[in-house]
């Protein structure tokens, strides 16, 4: 059987509705605001996102988890194919860093200066 | 809305400027603290915010003003950069590409700058739409996020900053202008965690939340600027290293190396999918690198120096010049004596040793701007022209030139030529008053012909510009010194001298005239006459009389509308019966679109209607005064305008000229005018008012 993909941010929610099931949805909005701080339409939102991949079945407000831990965590969980922003996050946004093209000789050379620094730094003296 | 535009060029064109010395600066301040460089950058936004810079001496800004907002209307367009090697590249081309032809009807700039305009508008909303979207999709996908609960409490928004964790992002950034979050990706490594979100918190820290946004939204107004582009790069560049000295100044040296790790492993997350090149506004993760690693605690006297070059920065290029040396007061002294040509005789023996203290006690007639020019008149004829850089006694003269007004356009510097043999060559000749435009006095055959004909002379024989077809040219009969001021004042308020000239002179000139004149009981007619700048052609077709006035009305001489440039002469005459006895004139420019107020007198205005003309650039305006007269003004780039008295009949309005020539006719249907073509005649002067154009009342307006 095909069990369906779960995201990283849904595996969060799965979590408490598995320890929770079944529960009420307006419970389930109140336990996702308080551990995962989310909105209450962000939650119904993925309420139904996730019944409608089949992970979840929300009946009469009752909702239950149609997949169990070890189903999901069995399968791939494909971590980038949603991703938005990949290496184009708007021009305009404060970040750490973004993804660029760099290359395995720079990723290397930019190890060693590093590995350098921290040979020099535990020299004595 | 145009004059906006042109303004935003401007402050762009100003705040390029502060650009090139902030990338300047940048260089000299590489050692100082990374957290300078972001406020130099914020000067220039400063500037680009600042709708009414300040003025000061000490201002570096080449030119508040490049691109003057009359453009448009110039018969030889030109912008003034404020570095003249720069003007000179620049604006022959653009008079070129811009200038009217002589078979145009009207200054392609006019069609030209609301054209670019739009463009920045559009160039505008794109990007504005761009920001507004892509905040919104930011967003969205972030909703997902779920909130961070990290292990040591030190980790967990103490300052109140939200942390989330999002699958929809594989890179940590701050989003939000007042309440920032933290939005970290769930594939970060424990270990990386704390420096990211001190990196993060120092973002918000220096509010670059706020300012990254802010000045995206500076460059979707000034897109077009491509320094500014250049400026906004440069600035999220130079943010990054500012973060990143903030935290690392506050770590353990040893860190260095771990906050470099984190770095690193953040800037390449799963390559297995292809990622973009290095994408606008980033700093390559070697070069952040090597500016942790190489981290010094910057000297004292490195910030102070900054610090400094940031004061200065700003009261150099956030204030305009006050410009103190173009005045277009021309002076004059006519307490000395009158220059001779013994006079200059003797000063040609001094030769080369000549300088300004010898001409200290002569009269003279101070003209040019950026060169002083000084113009020694010696008799009728004769004149001595004195030019030099600046006025210092010790200061060298480029030129001490005896000229003949005699239209030969001939000089000799007496301090190096023969000056007897100028004078010989010279001295029979006619006078000719003018600069530039030579008038010959000649025998003509009554007044107002005999006007008519010496200005035909005086046209065919000027050299470049020939004007044929002058019918009839009224001028203002003056009498006496009353009639004189009168006439003065209402000129004044019409016309505005250009500076080569000085407006005291002409009426001094004119008033000397009329006194001689009374002797003689001669008559003294003042008229004006236009020379067209780039113009051929033209006439003056019409003249409006009123009483004894004088109105100005010229047209292209083969009839199609045509733009015509105004600018022209003033120029008094001395009339004895059949000739000429006394011309004096004076080169006078235009403003076309100054209102004739003076002209029509002191009635009251019962009604204006105006015609939007959306193709052009003129509102045409009907006026209707309580004594039954009217105004019809059609074009900004016509000089003609309709008056004449009016008739309103039933729904019916004509409009006469006073002339005879010219009827229009409206319906009028209820508050506004309707044009009707059929009944009128055909000469609109460069307006595109068409049978059935609506004027509305313009009243209150």
């Amino acid at each position: 059987m095909n069990t369906p993909k779960v995201f990283e941010s849904e595996y969060r929610f799965c979590l408490i509705l598995w320890e929770h099931e079944p529960i009420k949805s307006s419970e389930l909005v109140n336990l996702c605001k308080e551990q995962l701080g989310w909105k209450p339409t962000t939650t119904y939102t993925v309420i139904k996102r996730l019944s409608e991949r089949g992970v979840l079945k929300n009946e009469n407000t009752i909702v239950s988890a149609l997949v169990t831990k070890d189903q999901v965590q069995a399968s791939e969980i494909e971590e980038m194919v949603e991703k938005t922003f990949e290496g184009s996050l708007p021009a305009f946004v404060a970040a750490f860093t973004r993804h660029q093209k760099i290359s395995q000789k720079e990723i290397e050379e930019v190890q060693r200066m590093i590995d350098r620094f921290r040979m020099n730094e535990e020299e004595p003296g | 809305m145009i004059s906006l535009f042109i303004k935003i060029v401007n402050m762009s064109i100003s705040a390029g400027w502060i650009v090139l010395v902030v990338l300047f600066l940048r260089v000299l301040l590489k050692k100082a603290p990374k957290w300078v460089n972001p406020l130099l950058w914020g000067i220039v936004g400063l500037r680009l915010i600042m709708p009414f810079p300040l003025l000061s001496i000490v201002s570096l800004i080449p030119s508040a003003e490049t691109i003057s907002p009359q453009i448009m209307y110039e018969t030889k367009p030109e912008i003034h950069t404020g570095i003249s090697a720069l003007n000179t590249v620049v604006n022959p081309v653009i008079s070129q590409s811009f200038a009217p032809n002589p078979g145009d009807s009207a200054n392609p700039l006019q069609i030209w700058i609301p054209i670019f305009a739009i463009i920045w508008l559009i160039g505008m909303a794109v990007l504005l739409i761009y920001m507004i979207v892509s905040y919104s999709v930011l967003r969205k996908s972030m909703k997902t996020a779920v909130l961070y609960k990290g292990e040591r409490k030190s980790e967990n928004g103490r300052d109140g900053v939200r942390i989330y964790l999002s699958d929809k992002t594989s890179f940590p950034f701050v989003l939000g202008f007042f309440r920032p979050v933290i939005y970290l990706p769930f594939s970060i490594k424990e270990k990386d965690i704390k420096y990211v979100l001190a990196h993060e918190r120092a973002h918000i820290a220096r509010k670059d939340h706020f300012f990254k946004p802010l000045s995206f939204l500076l460059l979707s107004v000034y897109w077009f600027h491509p320094l500014l582009w250049l400026a906004y790069l440069m600035l999220g560049k130079d943010m990054e290293f500012a973060c990143d000295e903030h935290v690392i100044g506050r770590l353990p040296r040893e860190e260095l190396a771990d906050y470099s790790q984190a770095l690193l492993s953040c800037s390449i997350g799963l390559r297995k999918i292809s990622v973009c090149p290095l994408a606008f506004g980033e700093v390559s993760v070697k070069d952040r690198v090597k500016n942790v690693l190489n981290y010094k605690k910057p000297a004292f006297w490195l910030v102070v120096a900054a610090v400094a070059a940031l004061g200065v920065l700003a009261v150099c290029f956030l204030t305009d010049p006050v410009n103190v040396f173009f005045s277009n007061k021309v002076r004059e002294n006519t307490d000395g004596k009158q220059m001779t040509l013994e006079d200059v005789h003797a000063l040609s023996q001094k030769g080369e040793a000549l300088s300004w203290t010898d001409f200290e006690a002569y009269n003279y007639v101070e003209t040019g701007s950026g060169l002083y020019i000084r113009v020694y008149k010696i008799d009728e004829l004769f004149s001595l022209w004195v030019s030099s850089k600046s006025m210092k006694a010790e200061e060298p003269l480029f030129a001490v030139y005896l000229k003949a007004e005699d239209g030969q356009n001939t000089q000799v510097d007496i301090r190096t030529g023969d000056v007897e043999a100028y004078i010989q060559e010279h001295q029979g000749n006619c006078i000719l008053k003018t600069f530039p435009y030579a008038i010959v006095s000649i025998e003509v055959l009554g007044s107002p012909d005999a006007v008519v004909k010496m200005a035909e002379l005086s046209r065919k024989i000027e050299m470049e510009r020939v004007v044929t077809d002058y019918t009839e040219v009224v001028g203002v009969l003056v009498h006496n010194v009353e009639e004189l001021d009168g006439f003065w004042e209402k000129m004044q308020k019409e016309l505005t001298f250009n500076k080569l000239v000085a407006k005291p002179a002409f009426y001094r000139y004119a008033k000397e005239m009329l006194e001689a004149a009374a002797e003689l009981e001669n008559p003294v007619i003042i008229m004006y006459f236009p020379h067209g700048n780039l113009i051929n052609e033209y006439s003056v077709e019409t003249v409006q009389r009123y009483d004894e006035e004088l109105t100005i009305l010229i047209e292209r001489a083969d009839r199609k509308d045509k733009n015509v440039s105004l600018d022209g002469c003033l120029m008094a005459l001395q009339i004895n019966e059949d000739s000429i006895q006394d011309v004096t004139t004076f080169n006078i420019q235009v403003d076309t679109r100054t209102k004739l107020d003076g002209m029509i007198g002191d009635s009251e205005v019962i009604a204006a209607y105006t015609y939007k003309d959306l193709k052009g650039v003129s509102t045409p305006t009907v006026t209707l005064y309580e004594d039954g007269e009217f105004t019809f003004f059609f074009s900004v780039i016509s000089s003609y305008f309709g008056y004449g008295s009016y008739q309103m009949e039933e729904d019916k309005l004509t409009l006469r000229t006073n002339d005879g020539r010219f009827l229009y006719t409206f319906t009028i249907v209820e508050d506004t005018l309707v044009f009707d073509g059929e009944n009128s005649s055909e000469a609109l002067w460069f307006s595109n008012i068409t049978d059935g154009a609506v004027f509305y009342s313009s009243l209150g307006m």
